[in-house]
């Protein structure tokens, strides 16, 4: 738990290297140790949530904005991709592919969007704001039937494909993910470690001292929610890809919600906070799949008791 | 260096500055004193940008700054170190350094002025990993004004230093004062201290409800009977 406390100054930045170091090698060996495809799966859909709560760690955790509409940016992204797979470049491996610049892209504008009048209010405007475009985009699927089939959801987008190698199936998909997770993790802990993040954690904690610092406090949080919403396009377009049918209560609010737990369950503005948040809500109710109808009883209890008695997360430092 | 001309400044329709002039030249100290609610600190706010003035001019080193937004009036050198310390609480003591210390200008100059704020408060060098919010009081309003100094200001805004400090570190934070200005860095400071801010002070403006009823040099008002009498203990309100 030690080398896990994820706040800056508590591990020295070789401990943190090492610690970087063996997640890297773990994710490495266990699909070789790991056979049963099931774990594998939950590994691929973990990987998915870790992109996006470490990516709405950046907003919420150290730029300190409420975001309570991830799930929009979430759905922009699978949507976008499986657009590009199905219609735009159909039957091709290029498909898969193209979604992905277009995925950021979109994710970067539709945050830009939403902070433009936002962010220069200060109180709770930007939560609502949020919030009112997770709502927006999910009535856009449902709507937007020509492009989307509204409620039916988009079925049979390919697997993704590399020239002719299958990566959907078995621990490629696994690999791929981990990649992408991996390269996240890694901008993630630059920008987080570096001059940006000491800006996002400086305006999270006075905004009005960290301007008169001479930090442009609203382009600060912008760049915050654009590479937070990027981030969240990426996970939908992998995972559009890897579940290959998508339709628009994949993207609600629940969705918003359960990748905000994870971020503050872990503990937010750390590093370490949003992976461990994805474990314990990907794996914990899996583990409770044997008492059936207790199940949500017991997890509900769990993260009572847990938010009880570690309020700053389980590697928060206060 | 810095004047301020009619500047006017309310809060929801309540005027906290009914039109003030005052300047700052190049190496002077200048304080305002004057009690609560005098607008002494509205006006440090007006100067950097925390609060849009009404109507009136604020020129920094010739240049008119009036409504610019904060931050750019920080890049054009002037630093306020605001009331009530503010130091960011969960980022580590250096972490709070370097978030001054980007405006510097470069990764050298940054370096040079770490080393020079950690010999004005060696304190800080001890406490480099630790937690902002940790500190004593006292090191807090250090590396408060550690923070600005590392971002090599043209002109210092202090708020306040000495607020509910021990007299021992009050002592400490205006020998500090006189140090920094003796490297040059011209300084505004307000001051509830009346009597410290004007022995350390070139020049001082008394501030009552929004205007500035005296000025003068520190000594003449210091000696002056109805200072003496208002603000430094010598019978009647103490501000």
């Amino acid at each position: 738990m030690r080398l896990l406390r994820g706040r800056v100054g508590d591990a020295s930045p070789a401990r943190k290297r090492a610690a970087l170091a063996s997640l890297c090698v773990a994710a490495v060996l266990v699909p070789l140790v790991v056979r049963d495809g099931y774990v594998i799966h939950l590994l691929n859909v973990l990987g998915i949530y870790v992109i996006l709560s470490s990516g709405l760690n950046i907003s919420v955790g150290l730029a300190g904005l409420l975001h309570l509409g991830y799930a929009g940016f979430y759905g922009l992204g699978a949507y976008c991709g499986a657009i590009i797979s199905t219609r735009v470049v159909p039957g091709s491996w290029l498909g898969f592919w193209a979604g992905l610049p277009a995925a950021v892209a979109i994710g970067m504008l539709a945050g830009a969007l939403v902070g433009a009048p936002s962010l220069r209010l200060r109180g709770h405007y930007f939560a609502i704001a949020t919030l009112g475009f997770g709502e927006i985009v999910r009535s856009l699927m449902l709507n937007l039937t020509g492009l989307t089939q509204g409620p039916f959801g988009i079925k049979a987008i390919p697997s993704p494909k590399l020239l002719a190698l299958d990566l959907g199936q078995g621990p490629r998909f696994y690999y791929l993910v981990a990649a992408f997770a991996s390269l996240a993790l890694y901008g993630i802990w630059n920008l987080q470690y570096g001059r940006f993040g000491r800006f996002w954690r400086a305006v999270r904690e006075d905004e009005t001292v960290a301007q008169v610092m001479g930090v442009d406090v609203f382009a600060a949080k912008m760049w915050a929610l654009m590479i937070s919403s990027a981030l969240a396009a990426v996970a939908g377009w992998l995972y559009a890809h890897y579940v290959s049918y998508i339709n628009p209560s994949n993207f609600t609010l629940d969705e918003s919600i359960l990748v905000l737990c994870m971020v503050i369950l872990g503990g937010r503005g750390t590093f370490w906070g949003p992976i461990i948040g994805s474990a314990l809500l990907v794996l914990f109710p899996e583990l409770l799949r044997p008492i059936a109808e207790l199940r949500l009883l017991v997890y509900g209890a769990a993260l009572v008791v847990l938010m009880a008695v570690r309020p700053e997360g389980v590697v928060g430092a206060g | 260096m810095l004047e301020v001309e009619g500047l006017k400044a309310s809060y929801g329709g309540i005027t906290a500055l009914h039109g003030i002039s005052f300047r700052v030249e190049a190496g002077e100290v200048v304080s305002l004193i004057g009690a609560n609610g005098a607008g002494k600190t509205t006006t440090l706010k007006c100067i950097s940008g925390v609060v849009r003035p009404v109507a009136g001019a604020i020129r920094f080193a010739g240049r008119d700054i009036t409504g610019l937004p904060p931050h750019e009036i920080a890049r054009a050198g002037l630093m306020h170190v605001p009331e009530g310390r503010r130091v960011f609480s969960l980022l580590t003591v250096r972490e709070n350094l370097l978030t001054g210390g980007f405006l510097a200008g470069d990764a050298s100059a940054a370096k040079r002025n770490m080393e020079k704020v950690l010999s004005l408060f060696p304190v800080l060098g001890e406490r480099m990993a630790q937690l902002g919010g940790t500190l004593s009081g006292g090191e807090q309003q250090m590396l408060a004004i550690a923070r600005a100094l590392m971002a090599s200001p043209k002109l210092l805004l202090l708020d306040e230093p000495s607020m509910g400090l021990a007299p021992v570190l009050v002592e400490r934070i205006f020998d500090t004062i006189h140090e920094i200005a003796k490297d040059g860095i011209p300084i505004l400071l307000v001051e509830q201290n009346a009597g410290m801010a004007l022995e350390t002070s070139n020049r001082a403006y008394v501030m009552e409800r929004g205007r500035i009823v005296m000025e003068g040099p520190a000594g003449l008002l210091a000696a002056d009977r109805r200072i003496r009498e208002a603000y430094l203990g010598g019978g009647g309100t103490r501000g």
